[in-house]
């Protein structure tokens, strides 16, 4: 039980799931913007009241942001590794190129320098791709919900039943364990 | 005798003439057939008050009897009151008839209710609408419109203010969904007819193709030179009496063997 | 006995040129109808005047008057004249006028008879009131759109709001991915 050295920390920080603030940032704004979209739409096509609605307003925004960025974040997770193995190779020879004529560097250094860029590129990567595929598959599920399978039920609790009930569907499925 | 027989056929003749007197549907004074318990007589139109009566929609239907099914029918019941006291309208009985025997009802309308007020010497209109069925279309019925008021005394009064036989058209004018898909179907029989016309004309076509296809004469392609064509022994004798190239020791040893 | 049938035949005269005036006058049925299918506030709402004459004489300087139905603080008159004179109606003719009015409130309203006055002869003055159409409600702007009003913009702008977070981190996604791939495919 040795005491983690500082490079292995930051080797171990570099492999941990958790995105920096920056992903961070893009999932909350991310995760605000379509909680918000779907309201503005039941708004116009249903003519909902604001005087009236505006609590439910509330709660399903909230509810549908934060289920939206748990599962982005489950996502990115997802992703990284796919992504990682992947631009390995690509990755390699980006780094050798650009450090070919720079002699001093060992090859250790280049290696790590290829790992850390590894995994910068897949962090950036899983972050666009997870919140394309969050998105889309919220806004499908949503949609289908509520204007084919519960068009008949009154705005309000169609309102909360699509987006929060995708939300939520959308979040089981990201912790799939693939 | 000669004269007073004249006499009384011209009495006759005057009642006969100003007594059906219809002039454009306003009918001044008729009673009809219903009785109540208290009185023996029978309830009839007040002197005081002049109805009219007069179709809006069809527009027609004032002249040409006949109405069209599926569609409402609309009408106005003038009320005039000609008396010194009030009259109260209270409603308007619609009702179809078996058109050989006016009281046999084939269909009653819902009551028009107005309970309008009409003050002496002021004229009131009320209209009503009803809807024929369908079903009833090429039946020729009879229309009964009944209005009973009331004057300010109480006593009851019931005018009658249409009482024919009107013929019921089909309406044409209207989308027919029947007409509409078969003539979508003709449309789409036409266009497979096409595409089995065009397959066949382009088998026929196929054909004439293959025939085309056939072998044609390309003349002599390459250097080969087509053996099957010279006799067996000519190619013997040019194997040996052609010269034979290369230098004098493959000459040698052809000759040796 | 001839004296008896000369009787009969005067009394039938005289009753049958009684009947004979009776039905000698004007008569005109006026019908007051909304055309429009919705009453909704801040929208366009068409009433249909129809003045039929029954009877058999021409009624003159025929007017309609139904400003008292439709006050200026709950309606605007967008076109027509809710006063109206007409010169001269023959017998079995009709005339029919139109107003456009603007409901500037919702709720429950009672649409009453309008006045109409005419003259038979010259001096033969009748007051008459048209059809009420009774009570009917005005919508509200919003119930109206909630069922006719188009929705294809709000499909629009929901589009517009959600596509750039998804279309700009799939691009994204896609620029990163080409700039790879294309590093592999070079050394191969």
């Amino acid at each position: 039980m040795a005491k983690l050295t500082k490079e292995e920390e930051v080797l171990l920080s570099s492999y941990s799931p958790a995105s920096s603030t920056k992903g961070n940032l893009f999932f909350y704004v991310n995760a605000l913007i379509i909680s918000l979209a779907p309201i503005y739409l039941f708004y116009g096509v249903h003519q909902m009241e604001i005087a009236d609605s505006w609590i439910v307003w509330a709660l399903s925004s909230l509810s549908t942001a934060y289920l939206l960025a748990y599962s982005c974040k489950n996502q990115k997770r997802l992703l990284k590794h796919q992504i990682v193995m992947k631009r390995g190779p690509a990755v390699d020879r980006e780094i050798n190129a650009k450090y070919a004529n720079d002699k001093k560097m060992s090859i250790k250094e280049k290696e790590e320098r290829a790992l850390f860029r590894k995994n910068e590129v897949a962090d950036s990567e899983s972050t666009y791709l997870s919140i394309f595929y969050t998105n889309t598959l919220f806004l499908t599920i949503m949609l289908i919900f509520a204007f084919f399978l519960l068009a008949n039920v009154a705005p309000i609790f169609n309102l909360l039943l699509s987006t929060s009930g995708s939300a939520a569907l959308v979040a089981f499925l990201s912790t799939a364990k693939n | 005798m000669k004269l007073s027989t004249v006499f009384l056929l011209a009495a006759l003749g005057f009642c006969a003439v100003y007594a059906a007197d219809v002039v454009d549907g306003e009918v001044t004074e008729d009673s009809t057939r219903a009785t109540t318990e208290d009185d023996d007589l029978t309830i009839g139109a007040s002197p005081d008050a002049a109805l009219a009566f007069q179709f809006v929609q069809p527009a027609d239907a004032n002249t040409i009897n006949e109405v069209y099914g599926g569609s409402p029918v609309k009408f106005l019941i003038g009320f005039q009151n000609r008396g010194e006291k009030d009259f109260i309208v209270k409603f308007s009985e619609t009702s179809y008839r078996y058109p050989l025997d006016f009281n046999y009802y084939l269909q009653n309308f819902t009551r028009g209710e107005y309970n309008r007020r009409v003050a002496p010497k002021e004229e009131v209109t009320l209209d009503y609408a009803f809807f024929t069925h369908e079903s009833l279309a090429g039946r020729s019925l009879g229309l009964v419109v009944n209005v009973h008021y009331e004057d300010a005394d109480g006593k009851y009064f019931i005018n009658n203010v249409y009482n024919q036989t009107i013929t019921v058209v089909e309406d044409d004018s209207g989308f027919n969904g029947e007409t509409g898909f078969m003539f979508l179907i003709f449309v789409a029989l036409g266009i497979g007819a096409l595409y089995v016309a065009n397959q066949f004309l382009s088998k026929l076509s196929r054909k004439s193709g293959l025939q085309k296809r056939s072998t044609v004469e390309q003349g002599t392609s390459g250097n080969e030179v087509d053996y099957e064509w010279i006799p067996r022994d000519i190619i013997k004798n040019s194997e040996k009496k052609s010269p034979i190239a290369g230098s004098p020791k493959a000459r040698k040893a052809k000759k040796t063997d | 006995m001839n004296a008896v049938l000369v009787a009969i035949f005067l009394i039938v005269g005289i009753y049958a040129a009684d009947v004979g005036t009776q039905t000698r006058d004007a008569f005109i049925l006026a019908h007051k109808s909304p055309l429009s299918l919705y009453a909704v506030e801040n929208m366009d709402l068409v009433i249909e005047y129809g003045l039929y004459n029954v009877g058999d004489k021409p009624a003159t300087k025929v007017t309609i008057d139904d400003r008292h139905s439709f006050p200026t603080q709950s309606f605007d008159i967008i076109k027509g004249l809710l006063h109206v004179n007409f010169e001269k109606i023959a017998p079995g003719t009709n005339v029919t006028h139109s107003v456009v009015l603007r409901p500037r409130a919702y709720g429950m309203f009672n649409y009453t008879s309008a006045q109409v006055t005419y003259y038979t002869g010259n001096d033969n003055l009748h007051v008459s009131y048209s059809s009420a159409p009774g009570e009917g409600y005005i919508y509200r702007q919003r119930e109206y759109d909630r069922k006719f009003a188009p929705k294809y913009t709000f499909f629009l702008t929901f589009l517009a709001l959600v596509a750039p977070t998804t279309i700009g981190s799939y691009l994204l996604f896609q620029k990163s991915k080409s700039r790879f791939d294309a590093y592999a495919k070079k050394k191969n």
